[in-house]
């Protein structure tokens, strides 16, 4: 169980391996995309409040344990400057069946992005930068 | 009483800044929110903003107190 922020480019590691009630591991990439709403993005800059980001990740992934029976869970945010292609998100998670790692995963990543305080400014390729949101008009 | 107020995000690039230092008299975190809001023209109102303080999520009728440091948080959207 662990939720990390990294500056640096995300580097996935094996899961659970020395578990061996684990059945099935279902793994999420969060990759930046060329288009958003219709309009050509360039890059992607994600800021956090690191300390609350790391706590509010941490009390998913237990949450998530508990409700999904999970036996293991892992995730990695990126933040920084991210170019079209990079991972911004990572999440892991090891169950004994695939139906409960599938479900678990899943709502692993929509709470994180419901819940930690992490923003992401969309570079547009006409150089415009905006907050997603946020206040836009 | 004396404050220290982190902005993050989309309230940073309003204000200007991510760290202000000042005095208020407001009693709430609410009433501040609303005198801040004012003072630097934040779009975002008090529903879609939330306050920690300590590293932890409070409500807007938190007290204000002599050295209180808080991060206002504007909606979320990482991943």
């Amino acid at each position: 169980m662990d939720f990390r922020i990294t500056k640096d480019p995300i580097q996935t590691e094996p899961v659970a391996r020395a578990l061996h009630a684990v059945g099935a591991v279902v793994c999420f990439e969060g990759r930046v995309r060329s288009l958003n709403e219709g309009r050509a993005v360039d890059a992607l800059e994600y800021s956090c409040y690191e300390a609350l980001a790391v706590k509010e990740g941490t009390r998913i992934l237990e949450e998530a344990r508990e409700r999904f029976g999970l036996l293991e869970c892992q995730a990695i945010h990126r933040i920084g400057q991210l170019q079209l292609g990079d991972m911004a998100v990572w999440v892991a998670v090891a169950s004994g069946h695939r139906g409960e790692a599938f479900e678990g995963c899943r709502w692993i990543i929509d709470e994180l992005k419901r819940r930690v305080p992490i923003w992401k400014k969309e570079h547009y390729a006409d150089g415009e930068k905006t907050w997603l949101g946020g206040a836009q008009p | 009483m004396k404050i220290e107020v982190l902005y993050c995000a989309v309230l940073a690039d309003e204000a200007g800044r991510s760290v202000e230092r000042l005095e208020s008299s407001a009693a709430t975190l609410g009433e501040l929110y609303d005198e801040l809001r004012l003072r630097h023209g934040f779009r975002l109102s008090r529903a879609s903003v939330r306050v920690a303080v300590q590293d932890d999520f409070v409500d807007w009728s938190h007290p204000v107190r002599e050295g209180l440091s808080l991060v206002l948080i504007p909606p979320v959207n990482g991943g």
